[in-house]
């Protein structure tokens, strides 16, 4: 039967997110660096958008924010560290899996698993044991993204039946119900169409008061809509950082504002 | 040499006649047309000439088809063509399930280290290479091979043991590359998001990349298997024998389909028990093929 859950129960009852602090990071494809010096904060519970043109590093340095980076041969940090909460998340005794199941990411297609609605949500905190009710579990992460009110009916069914902006709706709340404090974005809206990319950004803007949240984008009116901070790359640098207002609306950097004003894309 | 202005008027005054012609000389219409006819001669000849081997072999051994000859051992003491064929029945069974056994292990190893967990390009490449060269290798050089190193060096004699492993190095290419063909298929950004959640890589490969990935897997077994049943040539060497009614045992020589049709029609000729003994042949390779085929849409549904 279809009990809605109230939505507002479900957000802003966790504790504080935590902050997460890229410092002076170098990374890697074999010999070729492509993230350079690197040095980022990402304040906890807002939304931090990582802008810049294609191919400038974004996704390389999302990846080593959640130790995924090593995941791709010949890729490697080469320097420097990533702060999560003052822990250092590279350090050995820190596995990849743990750093991994407290700072989730979403993919930039919509990635749903080879089975049901119900089995995707729950397939990695199956595998972390955070599962007591199978039910209640599913239904409060499909809750928390909204899609519980448009599948309840058929959890059972395949993950393929769903539309593009479901199918990604579904993908995060896989990803939240590991329970991380941090989410990374990879251009999430960038498969969707206009509908499902503003029901997204809805959705981050509600989530970030029980997530930090950090979210690539080339699209500045959605990093206008979304974002309490900004970070500009460019040829695998930092070029600037700070506020929303203070990078989109009066960038100090001459290559930003050429970038804001639709000059390089 | 003409000016680029007076070839821009000559293309432009071009298209106009071809404009004021009219739409007679639709060129798109008779490459398309003639598209349809290649690909309806191609798709034709490709389903008829199975089709027509079947109701052939049907039709000159189908006769032969009765429960003595598919159950009973040949009669007499060599090939005369009397009694039946359930030695070769029971005996290609036994060489390709032996087969199945060594190159599903050594292939799905293979595949499965090559597509998860090695990192090196080079490596990939080099045993990819290597594995293909050996999918091209003639099935009697591999007999030549199985009888040099299993019959002679192992000692293993002319066996069913010996041919089932031979028949497991013709199988293992194939069942190599189409299991690390279809394990690299499966989508980058779902491993990603996968290994994005913290599992390890045991789950992620159990619940996520095998259930993609295992249909293709199934179409490259049956490929290998039916390929298997039918090749007489590496069993030459190696496990075949003309004729026996002993039962079958791991160290002893067995009869198979594709060596008895083999002797069979040297020695007495296209009789119809040769055409049965083809035709059974070819009903075994529909089978599997039949059955690869039911379990696969089983998925899809
Ligand atoms: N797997 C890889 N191997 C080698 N180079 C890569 C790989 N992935 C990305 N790169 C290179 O790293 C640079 C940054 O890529 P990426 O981080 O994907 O950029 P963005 O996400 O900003 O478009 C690009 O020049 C790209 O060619
Ligand atoms: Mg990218």
């Amino acid at each position: 039967m279809n009990m809605p859950l109230p939505r507002d129960a479900l957000i802003g009852s966790r504790a504080d997110a935590y902050a997460l602090e890229a410092r002076d990071l170098t990374l890697s494809y074999g010999a070729s660096v492509r993230v350079r010096s690197a040095t980022v904060a990402f304040p906890r519970n807002q939304v931090t958008a990582i802008m810049g043109p294609s191919g400038c590093g974004k996704s390389t340095l999302l990846r080593a924010l959640n130790r995924t980076l090593e995941l791709i041969p010949g890729a490697r940090v080469q320097s420097g560290r990533v702060l999560l909460d003052r822990r250092e998340i590279y350090d050995t005794d820190v596995s990849a899996s743990w750093v991994r199941t407290h700072i989730g990411m979403l993919q930039q297609r919509p990635t749903p698993f080879p089975m049901s609605i119900a089995e995707n949500v729950l397939f990695g905190a199956r595998y972390h044991g955070y599962v007591r009710d199978r039910e209640t579990h599913a239904q409060r992460y499909l809750a928390l993204v909204g899609l519980w009110d448009e599948v309840w009916d058929r959890l059972k069914a395949s993950a393929d039946t769903l539309s593009g902006g479901q199918q990604q709706r579904l993908c995060l709340a896989r990803t939240l119900a590991v329970e991380p404090s941090i989410v990374l974005m990879d251009e999430p809206c960038s498969a969707l169409d206009p509908r499902a990319t503003t029901v997204i950004e809805r959705l981050i803007r509600e989530l970030k008061r029980d997530y930090t949240i950090v979210v690539v984008t080339h699209n500045i009116a959605q990093a206008r809509r979304i974002a309490d901070h900004c970070v500009f790359m460019l040829d695998g640098e930092v070029l600037a950082a700070g506020t929303r207002d203070e990078i989109l609306l009066d960038p100090q950097d001459p290559t930003v504002r050429d970038f804001m004003s639709g000059e390089i894309g | 040499m003409p000016d680029v202005t007076d070839l821009y008027h000559l293309a432009r005054a071009e298209h106009a006649s071809a404009f004021a012609q009219g739409p007679a000389r639709d060129r798109t219409a008779v490459s398309d047309a003639i598209y349809r006819t290649v690909a309806w001669i191609g798709g034709g000849i490709g389903v008829l000439v199975p089709v027509a081997i079947v109701i052939y072999l049907a039709w000159h051994g189908g006769s032969a088809l009765t429960p003595e000859f598919l159950f009973d051992p040949p009669r007499g003491s060599s090939l005369d063509g009397k009694g039946g064929i359930w030695p070769a029945i029971k005996g290609s069974l036994a060489l390709v399930g032996l087969g199945l056994a060594v190159s599903l292990s050594l292939g799905f190893g293979g595949a499965i280290y090559l597509a998860e967990f090695n990192r090196s390009a080079m490596l990939e490449r080099v045993s990819r290479f290597c594995i293909e060269s050996l999918a091209a290798v003639p099935g009697l050089v591999y007999s030549m091979f199985g009888y040099a190193l299993l019959v002679v060096a192992l000692g293993l004699k002319i066996s069913l043991v010996a041919g089932g492993l031979t028949l497991g190095f013709v199988m293992l290419p194939l069942i190599l590359i189409a299991t690390h063909e279809a394990l690299r298929a499966v989508d980058s950004g779902v491993r990603e998001a996968a290994h994005a959640l913290g599992v390890s890589h045991a789950y992620l490969f159990a619940r996520v990349v095998w259930p993609i990935a295992w249909p293709a897997i199934l179409t490259g077994i049956v490929l290998a298997a039916v390929h298997a049943l039918g090749a007489a040539a590496p069993l030459l060497y190696t496990a075949a024998t003309v004729f026996t009614k002993d039962t079958l045992g791991l160290g002893k020589p067995v009869m198979a389909l594709p060596t008895h049709l083999y002797f069979v029609t040297s020695e007495i000729g296209a009789t119809p028990y040769a055409f049965g003994t083809a035709l059974v042949l070819v009903l075994l390779v529909l089978v599997v093929s039949t059955v690869a085929l039911l379990l696969r849409r089983r998925k899809e549904v």
